[in-house]
């Protein structure tokens, strides 16, 4: 099987590159093995067996040196090895990152087990901040990726009429380049984690445990992931509309896509060059955070944050497209407002590469930064609100038809304002500096990620698992899956900005006795919320199974992909798709359909 | 060159030999400004331009940038 | 193939199936191109960030200005196989391939060297900078030759002779100009500054 021989050629790129390398240190002199060095050179060749393993020669590279490509294979096989049918890429994206968000959230109860009283019960302090790490790092990549990794891939295509995206190979390297981040990523768990959770600053990211360096390689890697997807994702909606799909016909999710890919493809080399600066320091003796030399660490958090602030758009512009998306068709209503969205949307873009400083308030960088700083950061507020307000006026007066990912919209909303609202204390300089680094700010981020985006993302996936799977999910599960998780949620990390405000350190494993009612309650209700992933997980797994047969349109909605079968047909359509007016022309008199499918033309066919 | 084709290839090949040749004298510049200069500002502030300008040349007349919004010309 | 289409202002535009897909693949490489360069103009930002303009003044100055125009020079030769391609003359095309790649090995050689009689560790502040900019830059020069030796190695056929065929070819010089572009502003950043 392809992913066998993909850990095979792994391990043999992995021993051929650390051979060389210990071959060439002995004759020096030196011992054959160094770890973060050895790490460093034998990760790429095994990066590149892997790659070979899985499918990526077989059915790609070989054509370079002349060979001939493979044909890739049909039915369930096809799942388990290199496939370039977007769909195929999108269900992928799906099931590998729902895993590690499964995982992450382990991690999540194995902190809160650990908070539930003073002292240290469950891990050593070591252990905790592997875990916390991991958590981190885990939780940022199913972020930023699921959303355009799996609905991206899979529905942004169908919605303009395209029969697959622009680099369809280019779309397979990238969800392959995937699995060695997570080995990776646990990997260096087992070797003992490393314990800068996932910002790495140095100067301990340079002085720490080899699992650091794991962590660096891994998530280079997944910012080749990003970068790629998003380059992708914009020659797509670009250059493979159908005709008649014009910009502002364009369904918001795909503007959505578009926007968070502008930021991914640009951005993302922030995170790597940070990181590649501490590989550096750490193995080539260079000095760019040894400030006794000259370096300074405070560079890295510019360079780390001028990438890592625009991602958290990565991650939320995508999830208001579908957040739209699912509240327009679900209230009958067209979308309130579709120009300003856009245009809101592209302001994020253009905004978030200025803002970065603001996490560094309290990092010692220069006086004058602050005050422009808050400015811009509060400036960002402005597009976000008409966001809000559109979802709010695309509701407004609706019928609401109150399925789960309705539910999860209308969270979505609500989340996403406590969020908000509590940004604004740490966007001002002289609040965030009695709140940096407190729960508050933990609280603050999750009402904006979790209570955003994965809510976000929860509502997107129950609308469109009918079509991803051609099942239907079982509603009363979903519910119950919805309301536990948004109770439990809301008692987690509204008691949290309380014990912030009163100045519990985030990220430590142990805390003041005065904390502890708080953080009893806290973990309590942490368990409620992780019960809720019980519930998920069953729906998904029976549903996906033994479900009923889901119709080709379930929600009457008008885009294009609900007019086609589900799941659809290999090349998504079998005629060719007509776009007539926009995708939210609902109780408009007289709009003509938005879509629908014509005869095959002879071109296409 | 005589084995170049024709004269539409000659034409090409001749005005990628002139902007050759303007980097290069670009190029030339920029080192003896900076062997013979002392204000650093001053010196950031040419090599700045300088740079710029090779820069713009080498996208607009080697890499062809336009044909990301021109399209594929015919031959 | 031969489908055009002529636009308002009437010049001539390949229409068919081949010149759409050069057009998307042209936009993915300059998007890939862009990002590329984020990084590499990140890396010259912390040069300034930890090193100000100071240099070191045991650079070698005419090794420098010697692989400047060296690159210099193989992006001439590397535009000359492009356009030789794209107007169907195979031969010389070729022949321009190996020279840019026998330049590019040259420039990387010129590197090795300097790096070798380099009289500052990489510990120090501009020592950081220079090995790891240079060190970078030349990961892409040797990324490059390998493009453009696969180039040369496959187009004896004609296979990327004339118009559309010719992107391979057209799409490894971009990347070899892409290479020279950051060059020209790294060779000032390093060398030219006090």
């Amino acid at each position: 099987m392809a992913i066998i021989l993909g850990f095979v050629l792994a391990v043999v790129g992995f021993t051929l590159g650390t051979g060389v390398l210990g071959g060439i240190r002995v004759s020096m002199g030196l011992e054959y093995w160094s770890t973060d060095l050895s790490w460093t050179i034998g990760y790429p060749f095994a990066l590149l067996g892997w790659l070979a393993g899985v499918g990526g020669w077989k059915y790609w590279a070989t054509e370079w040196f002349g060979g001939t490509a493979a044909q890739t294979p049909k039915g369930v096989k096809r799942y388990f090895e290199w496939n370039m049918d977007h769909k195929v890429i999108g269900v992928q994206y799906g099931v590998t990152f729902v895993a590690l968000l499964l995982l992450s959230g382990l991690a999540a109860m194995g902190i809160r087990y650990e908070l539930m009283q003073p002292g240290m019960q469950l891990f050593t302090q070591d252990q905790y901040n592997a875990v916390m790490s991991f958590h981190g790092i885990g939780m940022v990549a199913v972020a930023v990726a699921i959303m355009l990794g799996a609905f991206g891939n899979y529905v942004v295509p169908i919605m303009i009429g395209a029969h697959d995206m622009a680099f369809p190979r280019v779309n397979a390297l990238s969800y392959w380049l995937v699995p060695p981040v997570a080995i990776m990523l646990v990997i260096a768990v087992i070797m003992g984690g490393w314990d800068t959770g996932w910002t790495a600053y140095p100067p301990l990211s340079v002085l720490n445990k080899s699992g650091q360096v794991l962590f660096n390689l891994a998530v280079i890697t997944f910012g080749l992931v990003s970068i790629l997807g998003g380059i992708n994702f914009i020659v797509t909606i670009v250059y493979e509309r159908a005709p008649g799909m014009t910009w502002g016909r364009l369904p918001i999710f795909v503007w959505g896509a578009f926007a968070g890919s502008l930021i991914a493809f640009f951005f993302t080399q922030g995170f790597a060059a940070g990181l590649i600066m501490i590989l550096l320091d750490r193995v080539a003796n260079t000095s760019f955070f040894h400030a006794a030399e000259g370096g300074s660490p405070i560079l890295y958090e510019h360079v780390f944050w001028f990438y890592s602030h625009p991602a958290v758009y990565v991650m939320v512009l995508p999830a208001f497209g579908a957040v739209l998306e699912v509240l327009s068709h679900m209230s009958r209503k067209p979308l309130y407002a579709y120009k300003w969205v856009v245009g809101a949307m592209l302001g994020i873009v253009a905004l978030s590469g200025v803002v970065w400083a603001h996490h560094m308030f309290t990092s010692g960088m220069e006086d004058y930064l602050h005050a422009p700083f808050l400015v811009l950061t509060e400036m960002i507020s402005i597009p976000t609100g008409i966001i809000f307000l559109a979802a709010i006026g695309t509701i407004w007066a609706g019928r609401l038809w109150m399925r789960t990912p309705m539910l999860f919209a209308l969270a979505f909303i609500f989340n996403f304002t406590v969020g908000g609202l509590t940004g604004i204390y740490l966007a001002d300089v002289p609040t965030d500096i009695h709140l940096h680094d407190t729960y508050f700010v933990v609280a603050h981020f999750h009402y904006t990620i979790m209570g955003g985006e994965i809510f976000a993302l929860f509502a997107a996936l129950y609308y469109w698992f009918p079509k991803m799977t051609g099942r239907e999910f079982n509603e009363t599960l979903g519910k119950i899956h919805f309301w536990l998780m948004f109770i439990g949620f809301q008692l987690v990390f509204i008691p949290m900005f309380q014990v912030g405000v009163k100045g519990m350190n985030r990220r430590v494993a142990d805390y003041p006795d005065a904390y502890a009612d708080f953080n009893r309650f806290i973990s309590i209700s942490g368990f409620v919320l992780g019960s809720s992933f019980i519930f998920f997980t069953a729906n998904m797994i029976l549903s996906w199974v033994k479900g009923r047969r889901a119709a080709a349109n379930p929600w009457h909605a008008t885009t294009l992909e609900w007019q086609v079968s589900s799941p659809p047909p290999e090349h998504n359509f079998e005629g060719t798709p007509v776009i007539e007016s926009g995708p939210y022309e609902y109780g408009v008199p007289g709009a003509p359909k938005h879509a629908h499918i014509g005869p095959a033309s002879a071109e296409h066919a | 060159m005589s084995t170049l084709n024709s004269a539409a290839e000659q034409v090409a090949q001749r005005r990628g030999l002139m902007v050759f040749l303007a980097l290069a004298v670009l190029t030339v510049i920029e080192y003896i400004v900076a062997v013979s200069l002392d204000s650093v500002p001053v010196l950031v502030a040419l090599l700045a331009v300088a740079a710029g300008a090779k820069c713009w040349a080498i996208t607009v007349y080697f890499m062809h940038v336009s044909k990301l919004w021109r399209g594929e010309e015919a031959h | 193939m031969a489908a055009t289409a002529t636009l308002p202002h009437g010049r001539e535009v390949d229409s068919s199936h081949a010149a759409r897909r050069v057009r998307i693949n042209r936009l993915g490489l300059w998007l890939f191109l862009a990002s590329d360069g984020a990084l590499f103009a990140l890396f010259a930002a912390s040069r300034f960030y930890i090193a100000g303009t100071a240099i070191s003044p045991h650079l070698n100055q005419l090794l420098g200005l010697g692989i400047t125009s060296l690159l210099l020079l193989s992006s001439f030769t590397a535009y000359r196989a492009e356009t030789a391609f794209t107007h169907g003359n195979t031969s010389h095309g070729r022949m321009m391939l190996l020279a840019t790649v026998l330049m590019g090995l040259m420039f990387f050689g010129g590197v090795v060297y300097e790096w070798s009689i380099a009289e500052f560790s990489p510990s120090e502040a501009y020592g950081t900078a220079f090995f790891s900019m240079t060190g970078m830059h030349a990961f892409h020069v040797v990324t490059g030759v390998f493009f453009l030796l696969l180039m040369w190695a496959r187009s004896g056929d004609g296979k990327f002779t004339g118009g559309t065929n010719a992107w391979p070819i057209a799409a490894a010089v971009i990347y070899w100009h892409f290479v020279d572009v950051v060059w020209v502003f790294f060779y000032p950043t390093l060398y030219l500054l006090k």
